[in-house]
């Protein structure tokens, strides 16, 4: 466990109202590494998002202890959560999650903005993280003029600008041609080649086999399997 | 993040909603200007009512009363109030008392107020008016230092006399000065004329008094028997040369403790007359010929006020001080610009419910957009600023603007009233008055306004779960 940068111990998410409690996640125990590619597969509503965001810190356990980086994520405030999801972790989705109103270079910027970097400097970090993902021409233009692949690439660069440890995707993917889907998964694999650790979330098993190192697989909750690829 | 940025993003924000923003911020707009014309109503007033005070140098001025009269007591019918004035009195308000006032520190002249009923005739023109009487010394002050035809009289023993315009308007004169000067159809089918103001300085002018005249009833005593309600007066005459003409005085621009026809204080005893002059006289149970029913005292500044009415009281005399009814004036000015600001302060309470409303709608159309500030790092205070400042934005603009709606307001409605004043023959007034502190409080409250009025969206923006928020279409 040196090496570990994520560790969860008995981890849990409950979602309750009046009439039923719901389940997301069971009693997980694992840790990543730094440096792993792991993928997380099940199948839809088996808890692989939820989990993402409890280590993304965009939600919070119901029990248990989810450690990232060190830090016990379960007894931070609000705040200290924000900066968790600003500097430790970046995330990409299925949707993108781009602002539309905005051009790339802005979505980008906003990931800067919250840490309060002057402008100038703002933009510099910004225009080079478009450019390291190809999008040196595309910068000015809205998510609307941009295709799939291009969008989630301004997504990367967003999620990367502020140099996290960690790059949580979930179904990054899933909104993509399968071109184009192994061209981000190719882009995923290259960035974890050079020391990030990827947390990905797929329904999809198979397309996410050549490029993860690890599989942890999650059904109604529960963590049941957790196969490396030196072991598969 | 840093304030300059939340301000940006807050304008880039309400920039990408231009329309919706327009129509909010126009209701703030509304707002303020109508809080600001009528709170620029209130302090107009009552600009006007200090500038009379300070005009007529009021603020140095005390009247002196042989006892102590309380006039709010007087009105409200106390009758010990009353009882106290028809009390005999030691201490007569004469000459001795009126050379004690002029020995006290601070007091820079005294002297007895006197005014009496005259009817005077110039040119053949006649009407009536009270006469008041003045030492040649207030020249200096105003509103006497600077006449605008004529001058005011060299010494106390002149024969000179002041008229005012009113009384030339009562003898159905208007003066006719800088060439053609305007008279009201009313005015023309009364017979009023105009007049150059040079055609009357040096006329002559007879002063008409009525007297006690007993040797008419020892001449035709039968008269009076056969009518006991008639009085045994006869009229005397006597001439001055009139000196100079006086401001023109209205609602605005009065002339508080004179008359409008004045004569050097040493002429008065040359005057025939009845036993009393004025109100006072009767009010402070006046002794004998030798008192006075009140005595003006004038001193060098505001602050030897206090300590000069202090000394003169100390006395045994009433002393009554303009400046000390400024307060009451004030206090009521407050009252009134409380109500004002109110009915202005209604219209930016429903401009501040329209902040709220388009802030919530605002919120639900961005619940995605607050779901990616937070997922890439946004905090919850943070995410408060970008909507507080939006409202603080909106309350800026709305503040700004409506200045400027407010004083384009009060420019037409002040023009529409000297309108009509100047129909009435009444001088230009500016009835509004737009202080720099209501200008910085205005923009100051509308900003204050909104934001309270942005608390709310803002605390819920700033509450919006970035799972859901994410997962919103």
């Amino acid at each position: 466990m040196e090496n570990s940068i994520i560790e969860c111990d008995h981890l849990n998410r409950f979602y309750e109202n009046r009439y039923a409690r719901v389940t997301a996640v069971h009693e997980l125990c694992f840790s990543v590494n730094q440096g792993e590619f792991v993928a997380v597969v099940g199948r839809s509503g088996s808890g692989k998002s939820t989990l993402l965001n409890l280590i993304g810190g965009l939600d919070s356990p119901s029990s248990g202890s989810i450690r990232v980086l060190g830090k016990e994520l379960g007894k931070m405030k609000s705040q200290e959560l924000a900066r968790h999801r600003r500097h430790a972790v970046g995330m990409i989705f299925q949707s993108f999650n781009l602002i539309p109103s905005r051009t790339a270079l802005e979505n980008v910027e906003l990931a800067l903005l919250f840490g309060g970097t002057p402008k100038g400097e703002r933009r510099k970090l910004a225009a080079s993280a478009l450019d390291s993902m190809g999008l040196k021409d595309r910068m000015r233009h809205r998510p609307g003029e941009l295709s799939g692949g291009e969008q989630q690439r301004v997504a990367i660069a967003r999620a990367l600008v502020n140099k996290p440890a960690i790059l949580l995707a979930d179904e990054p993917t899933g909104n993509l041609d399968s071109v184009t889907a192994e061209k981000i998964l190719d882009l995923l694999a290259g960035l974890n080649r050079q020391g990030l650790t990827v947390l990905m979330v797929t329904h999809d098993a198979d397309s996410v086999k050549k490029v993860s190192g690890r599989t942890l697989r999650l059904l109604d909750g529960r963590l049941v399997e957790d196969t490396r690829r030196s072991q598969a | 993040m840093r304030a300059f940025d939340a301000v940006a993003l807050g304008l880039d924000n309400l920039r990408r909603t231009r329309l919706r923003t327009f129509l909010t911020t126009l209701g703030v707009v509304i707002g303020i200007g109508a809080l600001v014309s009528m709170v620029s109503f209130g302090t107009g007033m009552q600009k006007n009512v200090s500038r009379v005070f300070y005009e007529n140098d009021l603020f140095t001025s005390l009247i002196v009363t042989p006892r102590k009269i309380d006039p709010n007591a007087m009105m409200s019918g106390d009758l010990s109030a009353l009882e106290q004035v028809v009390a005999p009195k030691e201490a007569a308000l004469d000459d001795s008392a009126l050379f004690q006032f002029r020995a006290l520190p601070g007091v820079m002249m005294a002297y007895p107020q006197i005014q009496f009923p005259v009817k005077i005739r110039i040119l053949g023109h006649e009407t009536e008016n009270q006469l008041g009487a003045l030492p040649a010394r207030m020249g200096e002050f105003p509103p006497y230092n600077e006449l605008p035809h004529g001058s005011f009289f060299s010494g106390d023993g002149d024969s000179c006399l002041l008229i005012g315009q009113s009384v030339l308007k009562k003898m159905k004169w208007i003066l006719r000065s800088g060439g053609f000067k305007a008279i009201s159809l009313e005015d023309s089918l009364r017979g009023v004329r105009s007049i150059p103001p040079d055609s009357l300085i040096g006329q002559d002018a007879e002063i008409i008094t009525s007297v006690m005249d007993v040797s008419s009833i020892l001449k035709n005593p039968w008269q009076y028997m056969a009518s006991p309600g008639r009085m045994p007066t006869a009229e005397r005459s006597i001439r001055f040369r009139i000196s100079g003409i006086l401001q023109k005085t209205d609602d605005f621009h009065g002339r508080p403790f004179s008359s409008e026809l004045i004569i050097p204080l040493g002429m008065v005893r040359h005057i025939p007359r009845f036993g009393f002059n004025n109100v006072w006289d009767l009010l402070g149970n006046k002794t004998s010929d030798e008192s006075y029913g009140s005595i003006y005292v004038r001193v060098h500044g505001f602050e030897d006020v206090a300590p000069v009415k202090q000394a003169v009281e100390s006395m045994g005399f009433g002393v009554f001080a303009i400046s000390d009814q400024l307060q009451e004036i004030r206090k009521g000015f407050l009252i009134l610009d409380t109500a004002l600001g109110a009915v202005g302060a209604i219209a930016l309470i429903v401009a501040a419910l329209g902040i709220i409303n388009t802030m919530i709608m605002s919120i639900l159309e961005r619940t995605r957009e607050i779901g990616i500030m937070k997922s890439v790092g946004g905090s919850e205070a943070e995410i408060r600023l970008i909507f507080l400042t939006e409202a603080g934005v909106i309350g800026l603009l709305g503040g700004v603007f409506g200045i400027l709606l407010g004083w384009i307001v009060t420019r037409i409605a002040n023009a529409v009233a000297n309108f009509y004043f100047a129909k009435e023959g009444i001088e230009h007034v500016e009835m509004f008055y737009m202080p720099l502190w209501l200008i910085c409080g205005a923009v100051a409250f509308a900003i204050a306004v909104s934001v309270l009025a942005g608390l709310y969206p803002a605390a819920r923006a700033a509450a919006v779960n970035p799972v859901e928020a994410l997962r919103h279409e």
